[in-house]
């Protein structure tokens, strides 16, 4: 649930980049870090092991407009992705506003990346949260690489509403954007539903 | 007697069945490992005395910033045990206020605070002339020590970070090291030991054990395991054999198992109740089967390929897989474990292949 702090005008959005472990979470708020108007950004936290993956979460920080007077300030995070780490993604999931699902393109990973959205369901649903109903978007990471999954049979089993869907390679920084737009997008739409109906 | 657990669980424990070392539980909501000790009334009066001393107005104020009124709590009784006096917060902007405010000695501060996140709010007052002298300490929500055994590797600004779990343990250590460096140098701790006087450092408990990553290792969990079941077998219908899961130790009382809602309440222990013949859950405990070992090759590499080239596979990668086999077990439904072991079976089919490609 956004966080509005009306001393100093900003609403604070919580979106959580959600998919199996090693997918491109990271990598993906890593480059939004490095292309960001360094006045727009906070400072980008990371909680890693030393082998540099995620202990706990990436959190960053980011200005992207105003809605009637409130400067808007979302707030992404990542989910350690491992199957391990449930306790600490349902955590990281508390009050969220949107979910970038990112999906690892490679073949041996399809199975990790279904296994993961039945998880964001049902530890989205534990919170009341509905994933039908909460702005959520899906990036199919690692198109570059050569042993992927045609894109027409990842939409089919990942994406199977038709949610906003980008193709990606988070490391080059190719979809990136498209995808934070995309949920940014609808969160703000959310907020604004939210403002219209109270 | 009642021990919160840090995920907000009460534990009811039977004090008649502790033994004189305390014993260990693990709660049934979030699976941490909690320590129990028996209050004994050495310990009464002692904490009678700290909480006195916690009343002393030039005694050091420990800010503890948690959304959680029960870990608040917690934190409160067992700082004011140790001679701390408390104030609290229950969000990131209470915290900012009170901090820049009241410039408590230390900051306990929770990472997942609502309002201003705790990493946030840590960079904010550390790079603040007025409030960077605050001493500051990450509370991290962690619920599974063997897998977050690993340190971070940076802690933005703070002056330590501890783990939900250790809290009873190693906070009031860990905070007076922080505020009292002096007191804590080798001989100014035989100083204080021979003078006895009643300054907070030597007037709270004995320094405890520091809390160390090489602590949780692995060999550390096998040695509190092994002292559990020692302990357990000694009590009457205590057990020791099979899985060393702590909850099931006999101080832990069944009243223990009817706990609040929370988004903990359905953990992954839930298991969903299936027909053994459904061939839809066979099929979802293979697959599942399957990305805990794809997850484990995945995240070790360089083991992996040393293993296969040396046969030494399942030993360089034995703690993972034995946290792989615990929540296989926990996640997939008994009467589809007891037809074939498919977690054995991943692991085999995955050596297999990667065979192939890796040692030729």
């Amino acid at each position: 649930m956004s966080f509005i702090n009306y001393s100093s005008r900003e609403i604070n959005c919580k979106i959580v980049f959600y998919g199996p472990g090693l997918c491109g979470k990271t990598t993906n708020l890593q480059w939004i870090y490095k292309k960001t108007n360094p006045d727009s950004k906070g400072k980008m936290i990371s909680l890693a092991t030393e082998t540099e993956r995620t202990l706990f979460f990436d959190f960053l920080p980011l200005a992207l407009g105003e809605i009637r007077g409130f400067k808007t300030r979302f707030h992404l995070y990542t989910v350690p992705g491992q199957v391990f780490y449930d306790a600490s993604r349902k955590l990281i999931l508390k009050g969220v506003d949107g979910v970038v699902f990112v999906a690892d393109s490679q073949i041996e990973r399809m199975e990790a990346n279904i296994e993961s959205v039945e998880n964001l369901r049902i530890n989205l649903a534990e919170q009341g949260y509905d994933l039908d109903k909460v702005p959520y978007v899906i990036q199919y990471n690692k198109r570059d690489l050569p042993n992927v999954v045609p894109l027409e049979e990842m939409r089919r089993a990942l994406n199977p509403r038709g949610v906003p869907d980008y193709e990606a390679c988070a490391t080059d920084g190719t979809g990136v954007f498209d995808t934070l737009k995309a949920i940014a997008k609808l969160v703000i739409m959310e907020l604004k539903k939210g403002q219209e109906g109270g | 007697m009642i021990v919160p657990c840090e995920c907000g669980a009460k534990l009811k424990i039977n004090e008649a069945k502790l033994g004189g070392a305390g014993v260990k539980v693990r709660c049934p909501r979030c699976g941490n490992v909690v320590p129990v000790q028996r209050p004994s009334a050495e310990t009464g009066k002692r904490a009678e005395q700290h909480r006195a001393v916690s009343t002393v107005p030039s005694g050091p104020v420990v800010l503890v910033a948690h959304d959680s009124e029960m870990v608040r709590d917690t934190i409160t009784s067992v700082l004011q045990d140790a001679g701390f006096r408390v104030d609290t917060a229950a969000d990131g902007v209470e915290a900012l206020q009170k901090a820049t405010e009241n410039k408590p000695g230390a900051l306990v501060l929770d990472v997942g605070l609502p309002g201003i996140y705790g990493f946030e709010l840590c960079e904010r007052l550390k790079g603040n002339q007025e409030t960077g002298h605050i001493k500051i300490i990450l509370l991290s929500s962690v619920y599974d020590m063997r897998r977050y055994k690993r340190t971070p590797v940076n802690l933005y600004g703070a002056d330590d970070y501890i783990e939900k779990h250790h809290i009873p343990d190693f906070l009031p250590s860990k905070l007076k090291k922080l505020l009292f460096p002096d007191q804590f140098s080798s001989s100014a701790e035989t100083k204080a030991s021979d003078a006895g006087k009643s300054e907070l450092p030597e007037m709270a408990r004995p320094p405890a054990r520091e809390f160390q990553p090489s602590l949780l290792s692995e060999r550390s969990i096998q040695d509190d395991t092994a002292a559990f079941q020692a302990m357990a077998a000694k009590m009457p219908g205590g057990h020791t054999s099979g899985n060393p899961s702590v909850h099931e130790s006999p101080a832990v009382l069944p009243e223990s198992f009817s706990l609040e809602a929370s988004i903990f309440q359905k953990e992954e222990c839930d298991i969903p109740k299936v027909e053994a013949a459904d061939p839809a859950a066979v099929e979802k405990a293979r697959r599942f089967a399957r990305i805990i070992v794809s997850d484990i090759a995945l995240y070790n590499q360089e083991a992996v390929v040393e293993g296969l080239r040396k046969g030494t596979l399942y030993e360089l990668l034995k703690a993972d897989i034995q946290e792989g086999r615990d929540i296989y077990d926990k996640r997939v439904p008994e009467v589809i474990r007891g037809q074939k072991d498919y977690y054995q079976e991943a692991f085999d089919n995955f050596v297999h292949a990667a065979e192939k490609k890796i040692v030729r």
